[in-house]
């Protein structure tokens, strides 16, 4: 009955898992900056539409496309960027930059899940 | 028997249906059903929060959200299963009072 | 602990970068070392590092094996020690010559800011990580 009431939550969560990830894998790259043969690996977090055949229909019979959405979230290794002399691919400001985006990306999801705890807490328990 | 089929339109309580034989069995267990469904949610979101507690305690857990995620919602589950059951008791007493 | 990887992996590379530093200091500081306890003047020694990967149970479904980096070797550089000219000096052979360590202190300066620089790139994803975490311990609040 009330399994949906967390969809949104785990949404979220879904990028949270992708995020926190990413976070390892860009602090790995950093540490390695000056391993030779050495390549940067990253986080590719892609949204996947299902096509028609598995959309639900709500009670309403109102389709509601973004509950069928999955994401996927994959690591690879990245070979595309300048290697220097030593075979290492890891360039220290870009990582450093993505840190930072990952951080922030991961803030807003966390003030996001906090924002829906809050409001589903105020529509179970706020009427008294 | 009626009363406690009356009792089962919680969701209608605006409503004036009179006391329908026919129907009460049915919105009986469905009341039922609602009730039961929300302890069943309320108990699986307890275990689950017990079972991150557990895995935090072991270190094994993966990254710090899922067990905080887990812990809120077993507490909204379990918020949501109280406010169910206290609305019924409520409804119970109301009907009981109009006895007569 | 799974979720401290993120911190064990920076604080597996500033361990590797401070020994690094700690090397080319040891350079520095012997830059006009003659005689060794070996004897002979003082070699100059360099790091290598290598990735450290997850223990094969760790892989889940991820496959990122990264687990930070380790000091692999420490090496003594084979290049030939400097020879310079100072009759006057005990340590110099029949010709007047002294061996001089293989030490080029511009080299060790570069090296020594590639490292701290390093380093402080690894101070910098720490904090990124306990930022994160510490907004992770507060969601729901």
């Amino acid at each position: 009955m009330a399994n949906n009431i967390f969809s949104h939550i785990d949404k979220f969560k879904v990028g949270l898992d992708a995020s926190w990830l990413r976070n390892e894998i860009l602090a790995n790259n950093i540490a390695n900056v000056d391993t030779p043969n050495f390549k940067r690996s990253d986080v590719r977090f892609s949204k996947i539409l299902e096509d028609s055949i598995s959309m639900k229909t709500t009670r309403d019979k109102h389709i509601n496309p973004a509950s069928s959405s999955n994401y996927s979230v994959e690591v690879y290794e990245d070979s595309n960027t300048n290697v220097r002399m030593d075979g290492n691919n890891v360039d220290i400001e870009r990582e450093m930059n993505e840190l930072a985006k990952n951080a922030i990306w991961y803030n807003y999801l966390t003030h996001m899940v906090t924002k829906e705890i809050k409001l589903l807490d105020l529509a179970i328990n706020g009427g008294r | 028997m009626n009363m406690i089929g009356q009792v089962a339109g919680i969701q209608n309580i605006g409503q004036t249906n009179g006391i329908n034989t026919n129907n009460s069995i049915n919105t009986n267990s469905n009341f039922i059903k609602i009730f039961e469904d929300a302890l069943k949610m309320a108990a699986e979101a307890d275990q689950v929060s017990k079972e991150s507690g557990t895995e935090l305690l072991d270190m094994t857990v993966e990254d710090l959200h899922s067990v905080i995620i887990d812990a809120e919602k077993a507490q909204l589950t379990l918020g949501l299963a109280v406010q169910i059951r206290n609305r019924v008791i409520d409804a119970y007493n109301e009907i009981m009072r109009m006895q007569i | 602990m799974g979720f401290f990887r993120s911190m064990d992996i920076s604080a597996s590379a500033l361990t590797a970068e401070r020994f690094r530093l700690d090397v080319i200091a040891e350079n520095i500081a012997n830059m006009n070392t003659t005689r060794t306890a070996e004897g002979g003047p003082y070699r100059r020694k360099t790091v290598s590092f290598e990735q450290i990967q997850k223990p094969f149970s760790e892989y889940l479904d991820t496959s990122f094996r990264g687990n930070g980096v380790r000091v692999s070797a420490v090496h003594e550089d084979p290049s030939p020690f400097k020879l310079v000219y100072d009759p006057n000096h005990p340590d110099a052979n029949e010709e007047g010559y002294v061996e001089m360590p293989n030490v080029d202190i511009v080299t060790e300066m570069i090296d020594m800011i590639s490292a701290s620089r390093a380093y402080e790139a690894n101070v910098t994803a720490l904090n990124a990580y306990k930022n994160i975490a510490m907004r992770a311990l507060e969601i729901g609040k």
